[in-house]
């Protein structure tokens, strides 16, 4: 910093107003100020705005429907509903043991597709394209197609079963409160693992050939090369994948509405579905309760996050 | 590390909040403002000279091409003034409009039920319809007016009504060996027994769906309670003074929980949908298919949209009388429109509806639809066989108003809806689920 | 020796048989059910119900005629593809502006700002769906395209800041130590340096965004009322019925609206490979 100490106090002062305006340190803070703004206004307008809201209308109940809505505060009544209601540890249950199981199979899986693949031959490229196409496809239709899929009447997944020999295992899939979660579950694992394959495939691909051939002459056996050489290497990717896949899994809505619509006895019912249809398909439009259901939700959800990353062990690598 | 002076952070941490606090303050007036405003400059959908009416029925082109019917006669009556029509699957259409009641954004007409989960009453509790009695009051039909009011006022026009039936597969009762008696009706015992008949001949005695409608897998049971226990027990129910376990109501869910056991539903009853489970019977391998007399709308349709063939055995018929000899049965009102209160054409929309209410249209409604109507209509003027059928069938009911949960509170329902379809999916048996229902009424009475 | 060479190539070929009985058995599973799709394009519903699985002799092209012309498709493409296209440009630029920031240039605080943002990734957007619409009525955005883009740039935001950010973090300092000393302001810098390295990770937001919202079907359907600003999900939507599912036709609308992303994905498909590995390998 330029010593400004040997002019005279009335320049001294004006001197220092310029020296800011010009410093790099303003500079520095004008430009934060000028990256940030957009991004920050939209997410304080479109998202922190509507779930304050939400946070607010949780504490009360909301007498009365509509425009001339009255909101009687109530403080924590509604809380206590909630954590006193079983459909919702019901459907927490779900969401998480959606959330966390999703990472196990799809990932595991692409990662294996992915180590079949060689790296740059055409199959590879046309199986990249073809293995990721569930991923463009919408929740919704996804989850027609994959009703008629599961219909016990006439659907593929029991013609193939019989006409294999194995018609005893025949079931309505979507039907039965044991198997419909963990059928939803292979669903959203054929429409991800793609995705996971793609990304993992490119990682495993930036790991120079000469460590795992040297490997190979080591005479290492290709599960250690496995565990020891590649895993190590591609860590970060598999934090990132499991992360994204630990999201999206905890948002899903489409596909149980385009199929069991949270049944059966409540076996596929997510927050999601049921905070909608506290909402919206309730006796009563009282949007004390459901706005609870989401806060509740948010903040096991934040402390999730908080949690995840420290036991990622993010450490901040930033550089200026 | 960080290499800022101590100004520069101060700065920042200032403007940021600043930036921060300004988007919250921009949106955070709109929540004060919005609950104290009613009719002030806050766009609504609503114009002078416009009708918006929303309604369910997208894919319903019978339904469509009556309510079309009656905008062009109002038109005819009201040159120059403009409706507009959007059509929405119901689900949706009950977000949207709540979404938009509560932004006073409602459009003038829309589709209601009284009843079904979703329900509408919260849209007359909170004051929000307009009061139709004046324009359509007179075509209303005595039976449904109780549907369509409230406290005084007639909120809704009653298009849509019906009620449970027996529909049946003539063939598949003859090829099984099942006689239908004269008086009409199987006895319960004769139902009962028709299940292992109907098995042996290779159809599946019932066809049925309970994945995308809660209330499919109560339709059999409910009747069968109604004709178990009779009208006070069944009218008690919702309110929690009826308890499952007195031995009416637990040996009508001991009856269905047998049928089932029997093998009366299809094995993948939960993962067969309403419209499939039309189909299903359509395709002529189920015997029996208990359903409501909105049946017609789907079955009197092209076949290649889903309909019935036109030479398809269909037999019509009553539950089994009661124990009692009571042929108790309910009607309810369906789809219907009413009026938003904050319509700044209430008037001329109230006059739409009555072009959807006169004889001559409900007569209209009851042949493009084949089903029944809340409003005022001389049934001998139509003369339709499936009609002659209905009314048939339907002669010596006592008619009560229906259904039984319409009266439900949502979470007593929840678990009702949940439980019947587990009972007749095989994946409850009577025990627990009368203990769950007894659970949930508890928690009523309180 | 010999024996070893044989074994290896013995167990060498069983490896190349499981390899390839595993890469079929999966491209079946996945290609299945679009495929099947496809046959069912091209079938009419009553002939689908009859023999769901045949592949069809007679395509039954008229399917996508009618869902182009009749219903109003193209419409409802051209809708989409304005919508999403012009959120995606502006969601770039704003995240990776915002990214950059978090990343580069660091302020007190900035990390709990971020884990705010990140938070809401993982909230379902049901939750907010009343106080959205609400505010959108009250700035006049109700039922028009540019308030449901807005909403999609908002939504899209925390993903695309967080891909983003961990691909800027790994930028060696030294790239913009090196400007600054000569003399670049930060804008400069950011605009005409770090914006054109960052395409690797810019390609996977387009991509993960594009798809997110070109299938977006809540939203779309709340705050567009009017049939001729609907979107194409919508469209798909619009055969699936309370009473009758038209299967033919709305394979047909499935098909026509996946074609976009699937092309878009094939142009940026390396860039976007790229773009996740190395944001992610180092990140």
């Amino acid at each position: 910093m330029s010593s400004i100490s040997s002019i005279s106090p009335a320049k001294k002062h004006k001197n220092k107003l310029s020296d800011i305006l010009i410093s790099k340190k303003f500079t520095y803070s004008k430009a934060i100020i000028l990256f940030l703004t957009p991004a920050l206004l939209f997410y304080a307008v479109f998202i922190l705005y509507p779930v304050i809201e939400s946070i607010y209308y949780s504490f009360c109940k909301v007498e009365v429907f509509g425009v001339n809505a009255k909101a009687q505060f109530i403080g924590l009544k509604n809380y206590i509903d909630v954590f006193n209601d079983k459909v919702f540890w019901k459907a927490a249950a779900n969401t998480l043991i959606w959330a966390f199981s999703s990472p196990f199979l799809e990932i595991p899986l692409g990662l294996l597709l992915a180590l079949t693949l060689k790296k740059g031959t055409n199959i590879t490229k046309f199986l990249r394209v073809v293995w990721f196409t569930p991923v463009l496809m919408p929740q919704i239709v996804v989850g027609i197609i994959w009703a008629w899929i599961y219909n016990s009447e006439w659907g593929l997944l029991n013609e193939v079963l019989s006409k294999l020999g194995l018609g005893v295992l025949q079931t309505a899939w979507l039907g039965t409160p044991a198997t419909a979660l963990p059928s939803l579950i292979v669903v959203t694992t054929w429409m991800w693992t793609g995705f996971n394959m793609v990304i993992l495939l490119a990682a495993v691909s930036a790991i120079p050939n000469e460590l795992l051939e040297s490997a190979h002459i080591d005479g290492a056996k290709s599960y250690q090369v496995l565990y020891k050489i590649i895993i190590p290497m591609i860590k970060p990717v598999l934090a990132n994948l499991m992360i994204l896949c630990f999201i999206g899994k905890m948002k899903v809505f489409d596909l149980i509405w385009a199929t069991t619509l949270g049944g059966p006895m409540w076996s596929t019912e997510t927050v999601a579905t049921y905070t909608v249809k506290r909402a919206f398909y309730w006796s009563t439009f009282e949007k004390g309760y459901p706005s609870a259901i989401a806060s509740m939700w948010f903040y096991l959800i934040l402390i999730i996050s908080i949690a995840m990353t420290a036991a990622f062990n993010r450490k901040e690598k930033l550089e200026y | 590390m960080v290499r800022q002076g101590k100004r520069s952070i101060q700065i920042m941490s200032m403007v940021l909040t600043c930036v921060m606090t300004l988007g919250l303050l921009l949106t955070g007036c709109s929540r004060n403002s919005n609950v104290s405003q009613n009719s002030s400059s806050a766009s609504t959908k609503t114009e002078k000279g416009k009708l918006v009416l929303w309604s369910h029925w997208a894919d319903e082109d019978s339904k469509k091409s009556f309510v079309g019917e009656a905008v062009k006669r109002f038109k005819d009556k009201n040159p120059g003034f403009e409706v507009e029509v959007e059509w929405y699957q119901k689900d949706k259409l009950i977000t949207a409009l709540t979404t938009s009641f509560q932004s006073n954004t409602a459009p003038d007409i829309f589709y209601l039920e009284p009843s079904i989960t979703g329900g509408f009453p919260p849209f007359v509790e909170s004051d929000l319809m307009y009061d139709l009695s004046k324009q359509v009051g007179q075509y209303i039909a005595p039976w449904a007016m109780p549907f369509a009011s409230y406290k005084g006022m007639t909120y809704l026009l009653p298009l849509e009504a019906y009620m449970p039936l027996l529909y049946y597969n003539k063939d598949a009762f003859k090829k099984a060996g099942v006689q239908v008696p004269a008086s009409g009706r199987l006895s319960f015992d004769e139902l009962k027994d028709s299940i292992s008949k109907f098995k042996s001949a290779g159809y599946t005695p019932f066809s049925a769906g309970t994945m995308d409608r809660p209330w499919q897998g109560s339709i059999l049971l409910e009747s069968v309670i109604l004709r178990f226990a009779g009208k006070d027990k069944w009218q008690g129910i919702p309110s929690g003074k009826t308890a499952w376990t007195d031995p009416n109501v637990t040996a009508a869910i001991k009856y269905v929980e047998d049928i089932t056991k029997a093998g009366a539903y299809p094995s993948g009853v939960a993962s067969i949908k309403l419209g499939d489970s039309h189909g299903l019977f359509f395709g002529g391998k189920y015997a029996m298919f208990p359903m409501k007399t909105f049946f017609g709308g789907r079955a009197f349709v092209p076949v290649e949209n889903g309909g019935m063939a036109k030479d398809f055995p269909l037999g019509v018929m009553d539950y089994p009388v009661g124990k009692d000899g009571n042929k108790l049965s309910f009607m309810q009102v369906g789809g219907s429109y009413g009026v938003a209160k904050s319509s700044k054409n209430a008037e001329k929309a109230a006059e739409l509806l009555t072009f959807m209410a006169t004889p001559d249209m409900a007569k209209l409604w009851m042949e493009k639809v084949m089903g029944q109507t809340g409003l005022k209509i001389d049934e001998t003027t139509i003369a339709d066989p499936y009609f002659k059928a209905l009314n048939e069938a339907s002669k010596d009911t006592d008619i009560l108003p229906g259904p039984m949960e319409l009266m439900m509170d949502a979470t007593y329902r929840d678990v009702f809806f949940n439980t019947s379809s587990a009972l007749v999916a095989g994946q409850m048996n009577a025990e627990n689920m009368i203990k769950q229902l007894e659970e949930a009424r508890a928690k009523v009475k309180k | 020796m010999e024996q070893e060479i044989k074994s290896k190539g013995f167990r060498a070929n069983i490896s190349k048989l499981s390899i390839t009985f595993i890469l079929v058995l999966y491209t079946i599973f996945t290609l299945g059910p679009i495929l099947w799709v496809l046959t069912m394009s091209l079938k009419s519903t009553v002939d689908i119900r009859k023999s769901p699985y045949t592949i069809p002799l007679n395509p039954r092209w008229s399917n996508y005629y009618d869902v182009w012309v009749k219903s109003n498709y193209s419409r409802y493409f051209v809708n989409s593809a304005l919508v999403v296209g012009l959120s995606v440009i502006v969601l770039i630029l704003v995240a990776s502006m915002a990214a950059y920031c978090f990343a580069k240039l660091p302020f007190k605080g900035s990390n709990v700002v971020f884990m705010v943002i990140f938070t809401t990734i993982m909230l379902p957007s049901q939750v907010i769906l009343i106080p959205l619409f609400q505010l959108l009525v009250k700035y006049g955005l109700n039922n028009s395209l540019v308030g449901l883009g807005l909403v999609y740039v908002a939504v899209q935001l925390p993903m695309s800041v967080y891909i983003l950010r961990s691909f800027f973090a790994q930028i060696p300092k030294e790239l913009s130590e090196a400007s600054r000393i000569d003399g670049c302001s930060e804008w400069g810098i950011f605009w005409k340096i770090m914006f054109p390295i960052a395409t690797p990770a810019i390609s996977t937001v387009l991509i993960v965004s594009f798809i997110n919202l070109w299938n977006e079907f809540l939203f779309a359907v709340i705050f567009i009322q009017n049939d001729s600003k609907r979107t194409l999900p919508l469209g798909v939507m619009k055969f699936v019925g309370d009473v009758y599912e038209d299967l033919g036709r709305t394979a047909a609308g499935l098909i026509i609206s996946i074609i976009p992303v699937i092309i878009l994905y094939i142009l940026f498909s390396d860039k976007f490979i790229k773009g996740m590995s190395d944001g992610a390998v180092k990140g």
